[in-house]
């Protein structure tokens, strides 16, 4: 290639805008967006939200970005080292010079599409609240009917019904038989949690199957089950044979065991322990204590001084009763002779003031006719007053003939003094 | 004894189990929580032993559903 070292000439001088422009162009227009494989490194996730990075392989780099609005939808944290795989566009930062891969997605290397589905699934179901623990519901302690959906072939059956048949017999064992892989599984076990739901009379239910590789068990970790055991009003033990890996039902369910004849340990008693609380013979022995331990009470009550001397309670009671009574007496009689020497006093002394007997020793009472007024003073009197005079025996009328004035001033002097 | 299912005889025996070794109960009571204990007890075990095969399969009907006995071979 040859140059032509005139400025100005036959080639066309550009500016750095528009030749970057002119690159910017033909890049974002001639390539469509595009996966890109490569290494993950100096991965920053910016304060702003945005994401910026470089993937790598042993001969070049690429600049990466992933916006904040896009960024928020990964349900994976990338990190450097990490394999990726990540959809996105060619653009140009003019500012720069230089371009970069706009990145809409990006996906784990090496990890599956069932992988990634699985993940998705999770993390939408999870926010949605349907792995939440209070949200499960309690297992019952002595379950009598027990409901399974399972393949009616497999041997996750069987094993339930063994360790049922050996800890519980018990309990009825009703299976539903259902796909558990293969197209139509996961709608054949979602119609069965529901058909039990309809049935009702069971009072809880393993759904499971035995272990197998991850598109066997692929029916239990799809959106139509997990939906299916959430809704369910049966609490749900979910029993997919793969001990280590979780599945989606085993999240949404009310218990997760790693095995169906696990799930069936896990929710039937063992009839052993239950025997010894059935044991006739403990509780008999329970109430021969509790009987000897009334018999001593008994015992010990008959021989309390109480109850062993009664008579000498009775006695004694008896005593009080008398010494009571004859103080009773003694209170009365006095009363009695108080009153009785009163009442004498109380007679004697009226005796004295009876009129009868004052007249009977020689005085009269003299009354004025003319206002029946007992005569005291001659200074009432006038002359032919007419007086009534009252004897001891009889009266007599009389008329005043004379008034004696003598001593009246005196004996009204004493008057006063008396009062 | 009026019906009852296993879990409900289970529990109030424990119960009485219980109250009889608390004895804070009379005489009386005692001898009615003994009486009824040992009743519920052989209810129980008469649960427990039932040797009864009792597997079903659950199937639908126009009407709704039904069950059948189902043999299961688990030795």
């Amino acid at each position: 290639m040859e140059f032509d070292l005139e400025v100005g000439s036959r080639q066309p001088l550009y500016s750095v805008s528009d030749i970057t422009w002119k690159i910017k162009e033909l890049l974002e227009t001639s390539l469509p967006p595009i996966w890109v494989h490569g290494e993950i490194s100096n991965f920053v996730h910016h304060s702003s939200g945005h994401m910026y990075f470089s993937l790598k392989d042993e001969g070049a780099q690429l600049t990466c970005v992933m916006w904040k609005g896009r960024n928020q939808s990964l349900y994976f944290t990338p990190q450097d080292g990490m394999k990726i795989n990540a959809l996105g566009s060619i653009r140009v930062y003019e500012k720069r010079g230089s371009y970069q891969l706009d990145c809409a997605k990006l996906i784990p290397a090496g990890v599956g599409e069932l992988q990634l589905a699985f993940e998705q699934l999770k993390k939408k179901l999870d926010r949605e609240g349907l792995f939440d623990p209070s949200r499960k519901k309690p297992i019952p302690p002595y379950p009598e009917r027990i409901g399974v959906v399972t393949s009616e072939s497999g041997a996750a059956f069987r094993d339930i019904v063994h360790v049922v048949r050996r800890r519980f017999p018990a309990a009825r064992i009703i299976l539903r038989p259902a796909l558990v892989q293969g197209e139509g599984a996961a709608t054949d076990i979602a119609a069965a949690i529901a058909d039990f739901n309809r049935y009702k009379e069971i009072d809880v239910m393993i759904v499971g199957r035995g272990g197998g590789s991850i598109e066997d068990l692929w029916a239990f970790n799809e959106e139509q089950v997990a939906r299916a055991v959430y809704e369910s009003h049966i609490p749900v033990v979910s029993a997919v044979g793969h001990e280590i890996d979780f599945t989606i039902s085993d999240f949404v369910a009310d218990l997760r065991a790693p095995t169906p004849s696990a799930a069936a340990e896990m929710i039937v008693p063992d009839s052993r322990d239950l025997l010894e609380i059935a044991d006739v013979e403990q509780l008999r022995l329970i109430m021969h204590r509790r009987l000897s331990l009334y018999r001593e009470n008994l015992k010990s009550l008959l021989n309390s001084y109480g109850l062993k001397r009664p008579v000498d309670i009775i006695r004694q009671h008896q005593q009080r009763v008398d010494e009571l009574n004859s103080r009773l007496d003694l209170t009365i009689q006095n009363t009695i002779d108080k009153k009785r020497f009163r009442l004498q006093r109380l007679d004697a002394l009226l005796d004295g003031l009876d009129p009868q007997r004052v007249l009977e020793r020689g005085y009269s009472i003299c009354r004025n006719l003319k206002d029946q007024q007992i005569v005291t003073s001659a200074g009432e009197l006038s002359q032919q007053d007419q007086l009534h005079i009252h004897f001891y025996q009889g009266g007599a009328e009389v008329s005043v003939e004379k008034i004696h004035q003598e001593n009246l001033a005196m004996r009204s002097k004493d008057e006063k003094n008396d009062l | 004894m009026k019906k009852m299912t296993f879990e409900q005889a289970i529990t109030r025996l424990e119960e009485i189990t219980l109250l009889l070794q608390e004895g804070t109960h009379s005489l009386d009571e005692s001898l009615n929580l003994f009486e009824e204990g040992t009743e519920l007890a052989a209810f129980c075990k008469a649960k427990l032993k039932d040797a009864e095969d009792r597997v079903l399969l659950l199937t639908k009907t126009e009407s709704g559903f039904q069950t059948e006995k189902k043999n299961v071979d688990t030795k």
